[in-house]
């Protein structure tokens, strides 16, 4: 044990480094990866026929080991974070769209037929009914997200990153040195709970605004 | 005039019929009681009117837009009182002045949670009032109320009536607030309405 803080402490920079390119590819796959899906959920919410395109086209997208794609993305865009983010952000893109949709059409019935009776429009009743109901649902599909996208960043960064915890415990392994994969596993664990610990804040700051009981 | 009907309508309940043929024409600012035994169908026919709820069968004709007032709240748990209102009021609306005449101008920044029921359905009652529509509906307002409230909100409801010039149409199983509105009382009878 004591030997690991050793490691730590001699080798801060270099580890400082490759978690600080993690934890940076892990929050632009998360954003982004939400964003996608808020695109997504609202295509499928407004055509219906578009809305099987992509489900289907999600399930197919589930199916791929996206990881592998980085050595791929690496050979048409060369060596670059892109490789990383983009096969995590794709990764989270299924939970997070169905959990917004399944979310937004969770909104009771009542509150629908009462408010477009109204005559709200159909954007109107999406933005202030449907999306604070489905907030719960949302903030579900982020933890599951939380946790993917760590796993996410670091399978590509092992399959075609040039840096990361990923490649810090790759090369770790290549020396058989067992501190360095100890503490990189260690601080891979570290970041995937802050991640998560950020969406149960978030989600407490939102289940305050907008009045609902988080899951726990 | 405000002219509704329904030709050759029919509502079902379970495979039950409820409702037919409905036809009825209000002045603009008239005041109507409907009232009738529990399951007759008279929250039913509000809401065919409204709209939420739709006819089986008939060539429907409604003639204003209509506001309504039903028995479950359907606040936004996560808007206050005020936000509440400001999102179905006209702008310009004079909302604390509203809630101040109906006792609930402490309650202005509360959010729905935190009101009691009588609470909930004084501030549904000025979401349906302070709508400005022509046609206003509403389904047992004074249900959760005590008689100083209900007296507060009739005279309320009368006095905008005779300034703004809309017609109401209010279920209740009480005849004294028939007497409360000053209302002409229309019942429903074998699945017609009799006015």
């Amino acid at each position: 044990m004591l030997g690991i803080f050793e490691f730590i402490y001699e080798m801060w920079p270099r580890l400082f480094y490759h978690l600080q390119i993690t934890v940076s590819e892990i929050i632009i796959a998360v954003a982004s990866g939400a964003l996608l899906s808020l695109l997504c959920m609202l295509v499928m919410h407004f055509s219906p026929l578009l809305k099987r395109c992509i489900e289907s086209s999600l399930v197919l997208l589930q199916t791929i080991p996206l990881f592998i794609l980085s050595p791929l993305l690496i050979l048409w865009l060369g060596f670059s974070q892109i490789a990383v983010i983009a096969p995590t952000a794709l990764m989270l893109v299924f939970p997070l769209t169905i959990a917004m949709y399944k979310g937004a059409n969770a909104t009771p019935k009542e509150y629908i037929e009462y408010y477009s009776c109204l005559g709200y429009s159909k954007l109107t009743l999406l933005l202030h009914v449907r999306l604070p109901f489905a907030l719960p649902a949302l903030f579900s599909g982020m933890r599951v997200a939380a946790s993917t996208a760590t796993i996410g960043a670091l399978a590509s960064e092992w399959a075609g990153g040039q840096a990361g915890l990923g490649v810090f415990i790759q090369e770790m392994r290549r020396n058989y040195d067992i501190y360095g994969v100890v503490t990189g596993i260690l601080c891979t664990i570290m970041v995937s709970a802050c991640m998560y610990g950020v969406i149960i804040w978030f989600e407490k700051l939102f289940s305050k605004r907008y009045a609902f009981s988080r899951a726990r | 005039m405000i002219v509704y009907s329904i030709v050759s309508g029919g509502f079902s309940h379970k495979e039950e019929p409820l409702l037919e043929n409905v036809t009825f024409q209000l002045q603009s600012s008239s005041r109507v009681v409907l009232s009738g035994p529990s399951g007759i169908g008279k929250s039913t026919l509000l809401q065919l009117i409204f709209g939420s709820k739709t006819w089986n069968v008939g060539d429907e004709t409604r003639d204003c837009p209509v506001h309504f007032q039903p028995q479950n709240d359907l606040l936004f748990p996560w808007k206050t009182v005020r936000e509440n209102l400001v999102f179905t009021t006209p702008p310009q609306t004079e909302i604390d002045h509203y809630l101040d005449q109906v006792g609930l101008a402490h309650a202005v920044n509360l959010c729905p949670g935190e009101l009691s029921q009588g609470m909930k359905q004084r501030v549904t009652f000025l979401r349906t009032l302070l709508s400005r529509r022509p046609l206003l509906l509403f389904d047992e307002p004074f249900a959760n109320l005590d008689d100083a409230c209900t007296k507060v909100l009739s005279s309320l409801l009368i006095e905008e009536q005779n300034r703004v010039g809309f017609a109401t149409v209010i279920v209740t199983h009480n005849n004294r607030h028939k007497e409360l509105l000053e209302a002409e009382a229309w019942a429903i009878e074998d699945g017609g309405l009799r006015c």
